[in-house]
């Protein structure tokens, strides 16, 4: 056998006849390529935000609950031993960290502050509607069964009006980012979808226009690789232009709405200071999509070989 | 080198394109395949390029039964023979160098090898000047060429050319002929199908006559 064995010696220049082909591919059909990266930007963007966000508000989630309060509204008029009993006993709850007592006078201007628009009610109320409170703040990861006895032992304690405790209000925060979360989520998968519908339709229209030339290198010999690689290849370019498209676009967002035009918004808000992907982040997510694109490729050239 | 053992072979549509054929043709031989359209000459090199597989009956190339190939090894096969087809199929948005260059080009050999090999080839066609024109930009006899330099490219062991001066003046094919002898010269096999009665004539060479599918003929002069 005589012929020129071109076999294995030339990785360096099979990969530069990917790169070429895909790129002459992606440059043909220049617009289809355009809004499938783009709508694959928009994935990674929902994707990119949702990994920021979830992060950010795993932090104010926790903080929250650190900050949870258990308020015990004593009995009037004030009781020194009533007050002492349970001040005892929510110091010696494990599930407590910190305890302050108010005394009526104190109560009242704490709510006063808190509600200045029932100032009026209260004034005009027959009798001053607050005795003194015992408040306690809760240990971070305090398990709720605690703070459930906690709360029903001190509601029997003698000479306790009322315990109020705001787990309600935080289980609603929480389950309304429960909520925002799978939303993201969700909104991301289905830009995915599109992502990839449009990118396998984009490697589709490459695969028609290139039939009767794939079918011509099938005949010259062409190892299967070479009519998968450039398919690869393109998943692969569509994939990076789109990850660095939407990283770009979050880098710009977060600025504006931190640094930028919206920083006035974001500090009338209190939003909190939310530092970008890490790195380990960003890495997974590069990772993850250019390995979705070059799969997609794969594919593609697969349906194509049969 | 070739060996068919009573090779047949229809389309499916019942008609056989080929029926019982066997036929040896050693190493080094430069042998004609003759006959009538639709003899059944362009499917007889089909089989052996493995485009199409023997109904019954046995193909060999070599150490090869090239119905048991596997995809891999058929494109292995595939690389070590030169195939010029009657219909050119040369890539329409490719310049004439990439046309001649596809195999080294998707194999990723550097771009100056490939220059050097194409463009002596090209020249030997006289299409050295040709060579970054569109397929679509040439005459059919010059596309035959190309097609004909595309063959050559990998230095075959096997050159099968199926009616490859179809489309050229008489002098032209004389000289795609010369060329044809001195790669032969070099040891390639060639097994070129015509009904150029002429062309026949001046090649000289073993001449096997196909008529309904059949080897009717099998000797020195037509
Ligand atoms: N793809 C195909 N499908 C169905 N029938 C085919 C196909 N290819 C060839 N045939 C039939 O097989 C027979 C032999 O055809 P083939 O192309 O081998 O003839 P040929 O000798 O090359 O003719 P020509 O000199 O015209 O090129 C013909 O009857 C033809 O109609
Ligand atoms: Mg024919």
């Amino acid at each position: 056998m005589s012929a020129l064995r071109h076999e294995e010696a030339h990785a360096v220049g099979f990969l530069q006849y990917c790169f070429g082909e895909a790129w002459l591919s992606l440059r043909r059909r220049w617009r289809v390529a355009s809004l499938s990266t783009a709508l694959l930007a928009g994935a990674v963007f929902v994707l990119a935000a949702a990994l920021v966000g979830s992060s950010q508000l795993r932090d104010v989630t926790s903080r929250m609950t650190e900050a949870a309060e258990l308020s015990v509204y004593l009995d009037q008029p004030p009781d020194a031993g009533v007050q002492a009993a349970v001040e005892a006993a929510v110091r010696r709850a494990s599930v407590v960290r910190a305890v302050e007592v108010l005394d009526p006078q104190r109560a009242t201007e704490r709510f006063l502050r808190d509600f200045p628009d029932l100032r009026d009610v209260l004034t005009s109320l027959p009798e001053r509607p607050f005795g003194t409170v015992v408040e306690a703040r809760l240990a971070p990861g305090a398990s709720e069964a605690a703070v459930d006895q906690l709360v029903a032992t001190l509601r029997a304690t003698a000479g306790v009006d009322d315990v109020v405790y705001d787990r309600e209000v935080l289980s609603r925060v929480l389950l309304t980012v429960a909520v925002a979360q799978r939303l993201a989520t969700a909104l991301a998968v289905l830009l995915a979808l599109a992502a990839g519908v449009a990118v396998a339709a984009v490697l589709r229209l490459s695969y028609y226009a290139r039939r009767d030339e794939i079918e011509v290198l099938g005949l010259l010999g062409a190892p299967s690789r070479a009519v998968s690689g450039p398919f690869v290849v393109e998943g692969l370019l569509q994939a990076l232009a789109g990850t660095i498209v939407a990283v770009l676009l979050l880098r710009v967002a977060m600025w504006s709405i931190w640094r930028g035009p919206g920083a006035s918004w974001a500090a009338a808000l209190e939003l909190p200071d939310v530092p970008f992907l890490t790195w380990q982040q960003l890495l997974t997510l590069v990772a993850g999509t250019l390995l979705a694109g070059a799969a997609a490729g794969w594919l593609a050239s697969r349906e194509v070989a049969r | 080198m070739i060996a068919l053992e009573s090779v047949s072979k229809s389309y499916g549509d019942g008609a056989d394109a080929l029926r019982d054929v066997t036929l040896t043709i050693g190493k080094g031989e430069f042998v004609c395949l003759s006959g009538p359209s639709g003899a059944g000459k362009s499917t007889l090199l089909r089989l052996l390029l493995r485009e199409e597989v023997a109904s019954a009956g046995r193909v060999r190339v070599g150490d090869l039964d090239l119905a048991t190939l596997g995809r891999d090894a058929r494109q292995t096969y595939r690389r070590t023979v030169g195939f010029v087809f009657q219909d050119f199929r040369l890539l329409a948005d490719r310049t004439v160098f990439e046309n001649v260059a596809t195999v080294a080009r998707v194999m990723g050999v550097p771009r100056s090898q490939q220059w050097r090999r194409a463009s002596g080839l090209l020249q030997q066609v006289g299409l050295q000047h040709r060579m970054d024109a569109y397929p679509l930009q040439l005459s059919g006899g010059e596309q035959q060429r190309v097609a004909i330099a595309r063959a050559l490219m990998n230095q075959p062991v096997l050159l099968l050319a199926d009616e490859p001066t179809g489309n050229l003046d008489r002098a032209l094919s004389l000289e795609v002929m010369e060329t044809f002898r001195a790669i032969n010269a070099g040891g390639t096999t060639v097994l070129m199908a015509t009904h150029d009665l002429e062309l026949i004539a001046y090649v000289n060479r073993r001449v096997v006559h196909l008529q309904h599918g059949q080897v009717v003929g099998d000797g020195g002069r037509p």
